[in-house]
C-alpha cells in the first residue's frame, strides 16, 4: 500500500497533465482558417471575414490599402468585416488576419461591378424581330379571312 | 316525317360571324404582337427579402466545423446530364476591371475564377463558360439551359480528386445587377456557380443582356478511377458546325 500510493499518486498525475496537455493542444495546433463572403463584389460591398480558430481579438488588414478591421472573439472563432472603398480598385487582394502570432489569409476580388461577358452571339435570333414578324403574319392572314368573308356576303346578297 | 321530328340543323348562316370573331380575335392578337414587339418589356425587380442571417453570414456555416478539402485546381467540368465535358483555364479581372471569361476562338473551354475557392474548399467556386462565340454557334456553356435541379455536376481537380455537385437553383440576372452576396458569397458547404450567357443579345455592345447562373451545392469527393480519367473531353471539333 505504501509502495503503490506514490505511483498511483504519480500515475495520476501523469494522466491528468498529459489530458491537460491534449486539451490545450488541441486548439492549440487547429489551423486558423480565414473565410470570406462574398469572395468577391465592387465598391460598397460589405465583406463578412471569419478567422476559424482563432480563440481571441484579431486585427485584419486589406494589403495594399489603407483598410483594416478589428474581429473580435465570437466563441472560438474572430468575425470581423470590411467594405470595399472607393479607393480600391479592381483587382485581387489579400486580405490577412494576425491572430496572435499567428497570421492567415483569404483572397478578395474587387470588380467593376457587372456581370461575365460569356457569349459572342452567333446563335442569338432577333427574338422582337421575330415576334414582330409572326405577329404581322398574323394580322395579314386575318385581314384576309375577314375580306374573304365580305366578299362572300357581297356574292351571297 | 323524320325530319320534322328533327330540329333542323342548319352551319351555314352561324359560320360568318364566328369566323368573323375569331379572323377579329386573330387580328387583334396580331397587333398586340406587333405592338409587344416594338415597345420595351417594362423590367420588373421582385422585392428583397433580407435573411435573418444578414448580420452574421457565418451563423449558417461554419468553414472550419468539418474538414473540407485543401486547395488543388481543378482542370475539368462535367455534366454527363447535357454532355458537357470541358477542360478548365484559369480566370482573373481583365483590364477593366471585369471578369475574364475564356477566349472566343476556343469555344470547347471553361474557366474557372482563380482567386476564389476551388473545388471541395469552404466557400463558392466560380466557372464561367460561352453560350455562343462570334463563329462557332453554340459553346461549351450551350447547354446550360437544359439542365434541372439535382443534376449531377463533376469536377476533377488537379490532385486526383472529383467532387461533385447537386444543381440547387437556376437564375438569371442583368448583368449590371448581379448579386454578388449570392453568387459568391458562403453556403453551409461548398458551392459551385455556373456562369454563362443568356436573355437577349445587344447587338449596339456587342453582348448579351443577362447572365444565367447556375447554383449547385456540395455532395461529396471521391479519387478518379481509370474510368473518369479516360472520359474524352469535347474539343474543338465538337462545336464546329
Amino acid at each position: 500500500m505504501r509502495i503503490t500510493r506514490p505511483i498511483r499518486g504519480m500515475l495520476a498525475a501523469l494522466s491528468l497533465s498529459a489530458a491537460l496537455v491534449l486539451a490545450t493542444a488541441a486548439p492549440a495546433n487547429a489551423v486558423i482558417t480565414v473565410t470570406l463572403t462574398p469572395t468577391a463584389g465592387t465598391i460598397g460591398t460589405r465583406v463578412d471575414v471569419l478567422a476559424a480558430n482563432c480563440d481571441q481579438d484579431a486585427t485584419g488588414d486589406v494589403e495594399g490599402t489603407d483598410v483594416s478591421f478589428k474581429l473580435p472573439k465570437n466563441d472560438n472563432h474572430a468575425l470581423g468585416d470590411f467594405t470595399v472603398t472607393e479607393k480600391m480598385e479592381p483587382a485581387t487582394y489579400t486580405v490577412a488576419v494576425t491572430c496572435g502570432p499567428d497570421t492567415a489569409s483569404a483572397k478578395f476580388t474587387v470588380t467593376a461591378g457587372t456581370g461575365a461577358s460569356t457569349g459572342g452571339g452567333s446563335t442569338a435570333s432577333q427574338a422582337a424581330t421575330a415576334v414582330l414578324w409572326s405577329g404581322a403574319a398574323l394580322v395579314v392572314a386575318a385581314a384576309v379571312g375577314l375580306w374573304m368573308l365580305r366578299r362572300r356576303d357581297g356574292a351571297a346578297a | 316525317m323524320h325530319e320534322t321530328r328533327q330540329p333542323v340543323h342548319r352551319p351555314e348562316p352561324a359560320f360568318r360571324p364566328v369566323a368573323a370573331v375569331v379572323l377579329s380575335i386573330v387580328l387583334a392578337g396580331g397587333l398586340g404582337l406587333m405592338l409587344g414587339s416594338v415597345v420595351p418589356m417594362p423590367s420588373l425587380r421582385m422585392p428583397h427579402f433580407a435573411s435573418p442571417f444578414d448580420d452574421d453570414p457565418f451563423a449558417v456555416a461554419d468553414p472550419a466545423g468539418r474538414t473540407w478539402l485543401d486547395r488543388s485546381a481543378p482542370t475539368r467540368v462535367d455534366i454527363a446530364a447535357v454532355d458537357v465535358h470541358a477542360p478548365l483555364t484559369g480566370l482573373g479581372l481583365d483590364y477593366e476591371g471585369n471578369f475574364e471569361v475564356p477566349r472566343m476562338w476556343r469555344p470547347h473551354e471553361a474557366g474557372w475564377f482563380e482567386p476564389g475557392p476551388t473545388p471541395g474548399e469552404f466557400g463558392p467556386t466560380v466557372i464561367m463558360g460561352h453560350v455562343d462565340t462570334e463563329r462557332s454557334g453554340p459553346a461549351v456553356f450551350f447547354p446550360l439551359k437544359h439542365l434541372d435541379e439535382g443534376d449531377t455536376i463533376e469536377l476533377t481537380r488537379e490532385d486526383g480528386v472529383i467532387v461533385t455537385y447537386e444543381v440547387t437553383a437556376i437564375e438569371s440576372y442583368a448583368k449590371d445587377r448581379l448579386p454578388y452576396e449570392d453568387v459568391f458569397g458562403i453556403e453551409p458547404a461548398p458551392a459551385l456557380r455556373l456562369i454563362t450567357c443568356g436573355g437577349e443579345f445587344d447587338r449596339e455592345s456587342g453582348d448579351y443582356t443577362e447572365n444565367l447562373v447556375v447554383f449547385a451545392s456540395y455532395t461529396g469527393h471521391r479519387d478518379a478511377t481509370e474510368q473518369d480519367r479516360e472520359r474524352p473531353l469535347n474539343g474543338p471539333a465538337h462545336f464546329r458546325d
